[in-house]
This record gives structure tokens, C-alpha cells and sequence, in this order.
């Protein structure tokens, strides 16, 4: 075995002699090119593969135990090699357990509203940010929530109270049996705010 | 070359919708002055009227249609949304009109089913 190994590595440098910067064939030898090797191919391949840590094929080695050991990389590299096939579901309506619920829906969003707009006055410079801050928040609290292939759209509208008449109306056209809305409102000291998240299942 | 059409016919066309918006609006209100017992059957109008005319597009959307009427006095008011969808195929347009004494805010978000 060790004098197969060493016969390798000597080969391996003849061979680097011939053909530099090239890793390819050094594995698939041309007719002719490395002399000193007189084992059968198969044999031959072999006893360099074991030689591989100590030259310079050591690299691809490490490579893939690398991407195996951190798993991100690998599984990158796989979805790009092959395309992931799912089954299908043949799901046509959203489960039960994730069906869109308005009641806690509009539990979290009046939450969102006390906690953000308690104590506040009104201000236009920090509504304006307070209006967009609040649609990301409730946004993000909403899908948090885990309710499978549904899309939001959540509006705020956040205004001063001086005693202005003032509706907010909204009509959908929908599936009404996986699709619905919340909505949630606040008014204190002079600032009042509406709140509404419409849910559409995405078939 | 199919494919674009094809694109184009069902895809959430911003201006398409701006007129179609203005146009229940002016349809609505018109030149009326803010009337408080009138505010409700106007924004009725507006989002009933705006649906109508977005059905008639024949697209393959949902449609949510949200107006907001404000008696102007002086107030401040800010509206905002934010929303969780497919960007290439979804869409949202808002109109903001206003006369003498009113604002209305309008806003439609179509997404592709």
C-alpha cells in the first residue's frame, strides 16, 4: 500500500510537469502520458483517491464535508442541482386550525393600537411615521399569527379629533368562505386611529 | 408576444383603475358640500360604484375597496398600508380628492387570484 502511495504522489508530480494548472486530467490520464503506473486502471484510481488529503485534491474533499457540516450551504447547492418536487396537496379551502380568525385578529391589533397610541397626542410629523409604523407592526404581528397561504393588507388611518364628521367605509369582492377582515379602532386624548387587516386566501 | 398580451389583459393596471376611481367620486359627491346624514350613502356609492366598474374589467382579482370621507376643519389626518403579497402580480391604487369642504381617500388593492 505505501508503495502504491508513494508511486502516486511521483506520478502525480510527473503528471503536474505536463499539464499545470489542470485538476481534470490527472484523474483521467491520457494514453501515453504517465509511464511509471503499470496497475490496472481501476486499481490505479483507487490508490489515488486514498493519496487525495495529501495533494492537491484535498480541497474538493473538504469542500463537500464543509457544505454537509453546515447544511445551509449544501442544501443551496442542492436546490440548485435538483429542483425540489412537492406533492400535491389537493387542498382546494384552507384547514380549519388555519383559517383567518377576525376575534383574535382584533384582539392583537387593539393590543397593538393601546400599546402604540396610548398616551400619545397628536402630532402630524410623528403620525405620519406612527401611521406607517403601525401597518408594519400589525402586519408583521398578523403573520406571526401562521395563517397558511393568506395575503394581508392592513391600512391605518390615524387622525386628529376636533370634532369633524369622519367614516371610514370599505367593501370587498371575495370568496366569503376563506377570506375575511379585522378591524380595530382607537380614540383618546384628542387622537383617534382606525385600524383594518383584510385576509385573502391565495389558491 | 402571447405571453404579453396575455400579461397585460390580466394584470392590475394603476391607471386603468385611477379613472375608474375619479369617476365614482365625481359620480357620488360631485359637487355637493359635506352633509353628515348624507356622508354614509355617499361612501356607499363610491366603493359600490367603484366595484361595479372594476368587475366589468373582467380580471382575475379580489377586489378590497376602503374610502374614507373627512369634513375638513382644519384636522390632521394621516392614512398608511402595508401589505403582504406577490408583488409581480398584486397591485393598489389610491386617489385623494377633496373640495371645499371634504376630503376623500380612496384606495383599491387588487390581488391576483
Amino acid at each position: 500500500m505505501a508503495k502504491m502511495q508513494t508511486l502516486t504522489a511521483e506520478n502525480l508530480a510527473n503528471h503536474y510537469s505536463d499539464h499545470t494548472g489542470s485538476k481534470r486530467p490527472s484523474l483521467f490520464p491520457k494514453e501515453g502520458s504517465d509511464g511509471p503506473i503499470t496497475t490496472n486502471p481501476s486499481l490505479r484510481r483507487m490508490s489515488r483517491f486514498e493519496g487525495r488529503p495529501s495533494v492537491q485534491y484535498g480541497r474538493r474533499i473538504s469542500m463537500v464535508s464543509r457544505s454537509s457540516v453546515t447544511g445551509s450551504s449544501f442544501g443551496l447547492k442542492n436546490i440548485g442541482l435538483y429542483p425540489v418536487k412537492l406533492q400535491n396537496t389537493y387542498k382546494l379551502q384552507p384547514d380549519p386550525s388555519e383559517m383567518f380568525k377576525p376575534e383574535s385578529v382584533r384582539e392583537v391589533m387593539q393590543e397593538v393600537l393601546d400599546e402604540c397610541l396610548g398616551g400619545e397626542k397628536y402630532n402630524p410629523l410623528q403620525c405620519r411615521n406612527l401611521s406607517q409604523m403601525l401597518t408594519d407592526l400589525i402586519k408583521s404581528r398578523v403573520k406571526d399569527m401562521g395563517f397558511q397561504r393568506y395575503k394581508y393588507i392592513v391600512t391605518v388611518t390615524i387622525g386628529q379629533d376636533s370634532n369633524q364628521g369622519f367614516r371610514v367605509v370599505s367593501r370587498c369582492l371575495w370568496n366569503k368562505d376563506t377570506d375575511n377582515y379585522a378591524e380595530a379602532s382607537y380614540n383618546k386624548n384628542g387622537l383617534y386611529a382606525v385600524a383594518a387587516v383584510y385576509a385573502c386566501y391565495f389558491e | 408576444m402571447d405571453d404579453f398580451q396575455a400579461a397585460e389583459e390580466t394584470a392590475f393596471v394603476v391607471d386603468e383603475v385611477t379613472n375608474i376611481i375619479k369617476e365614482a367620486i365625481e359620480g357620488a359627491i360631485g359637487g355637493n358640500a359635506y352633509q353628515h346624514n348624507k356622508v354614509n350613502q355617499w361612501t356607499s356609492n363610491v366603493v359600490e360604484q367603484c366595484l361595479n366598474q372594476l368587475t366589468k374589467l373582467g380580471k382575475p382579482f379580489k377586489y378590497i375597496v376602503t374610502c374614507v370621507i373627512m369634513q375638513k376643519n382644519g384636522a390632521g389626518l394621516h392614512t398608511a398600508s402595508s401589505c403582504f403579497w406577490d408583488n409581480q402580480t398584486d397591485g393598489s391604487c389610491t386617489v385623494r380628492w377633496e373640495n371645499k369642504t371634504m376630503y376623500c381617500i380612496v384606495s383599491v388593492f387588487g390581488l391576483a387570484i
